[in-house]
């Protein structure tokens, strides 16, 4: 079957009757087919599920995405394959469940509370002193105390907060979001905007990425 | 053992995140905006940071987008059979 052109695709998404019908069902099968080689070959999170169950995963994210793909025909332009396009909108409908599911029952209350619940990075790097090196445990302590001091009186309280959950306990930009009652571009650029203070912070006070990882070198 | 090994580790990598971090970025919307354009590019051969270096900058920096666009890569390759 040869494939069709951008123009072929919308023309006939934009009929009604047995042409979209057929162009509906042969986008929904290639979303579908793409979806399943995904969840069942790149997740880990997936590897224990059955196949079947995989299937119905990739049907229900096509059809989801399909709506989406609809309703956003006409800020289609034309400058990337049709189905580059309709398969990143897919892309994001799948991901984006996937990770509503995966932090759906944990519980991150720093996000909303803040205070002495909140995981740290300098907690991390905390060695006991037989380590290697353990003349330079004083040094250590110093850049401990310095990243310390960073996220408690260089960030604002949100930037803490969302640094925290994204970098240390690897929450996504979406559900941060949904925690703060945020949306994502707002959050990452909390997240952004937190690890550029950082960087410019700790490079004021001297201290340069070739330093502190020779400090804390694994063990 | 095992364990504070790992822990350093995550931390010496997020140490490595905050000092490669680049100051210009573009919001994820912008990104999603684009990464069709730029997937399109790059499997065809061409250099998409030529014409898209703030999608480059911001995929490197931002793990949510990073995902989606190896996910995009993924269903594609499916699609064409180069898998």
């Amino acid at each position: 079957m040869a494939e069709r052109t951008n123009e072929q695709w919308v023309s006939a998404l934009r009929q009604r009757g047995p042409e979209r019908d057929q162009a509906l069902e042969e986008l929904r099968a290639v979303l579908e087919r793409g979806l399943f080689f995904y969840l069942r070959g790149d997740r880990s999170d997936m590897r224990d599920r059955p196949d079947d169950e995989i299937r119905q995963m990739a049907q229900d994210f096509a059809q989801d995405a399909l709506l989406r793909i609809l309703d956003n025909l006409d800020s289609f332009r034309g400058e990337s394959r049709f189905m580059t396009w309709a398969a990143k909108i897919a892309t994001r409908v799948a991901i984006s469940e996937l990770r509503r599911l995966r932090w759906r029952n944990v519980s991150l209350d720093y996000l909303t509370a803040g205070g002495e619940t909140l995981p740290s990075l300098s907690g991390l790097a905390v060695t006991p002193d037989t380590g290697p090196q353990p003349e330079r445990q004083a040094e250590r302590e110093e850049v401990l105390r310095i990243i310390d001091h960073a996220f408690a009186e260089v960030l604002t309280e949100r930037q803490r907060l969302a640094l925290t959950a994204y970098m240390v306990d690897g929450v996504n930009v979406e559900e941060i979001a949904r925690r703060l009652g945020s949306n994502r571009n707002a959050v990452y650029k909390v997240v952004h905007d937190a690890r550029v203070k950082l960087k410019h912070y700790l490079r004021e006070q001297g201290l340069t990425l070739e330093y502190i990882l020779d400090l804390f070198a694994s063990m | 053992m095992g364990n504070s090994q790992t822990r350093i580790q995550r931390f010496r990598d997020m140490i490595e995140e905050i000092f490669s971090i680049v100051d210009e970025d573009i919001t994820c919307g912008e990104c999603f905006e684009h990464i069709d354009v730029y997937v399109d590019k790059l499997r065809s051969g061409e250099e998409p940071e030529r014409v898209l270096p703030e999608v480059k900058t911001h995929l490197a920096q931002c793990d949510c987008c990073r995902e989606e666009f190896e996910a995009l890569i993924t269903i594609l390759e499916a699609e064409t059979g180069q898998r």
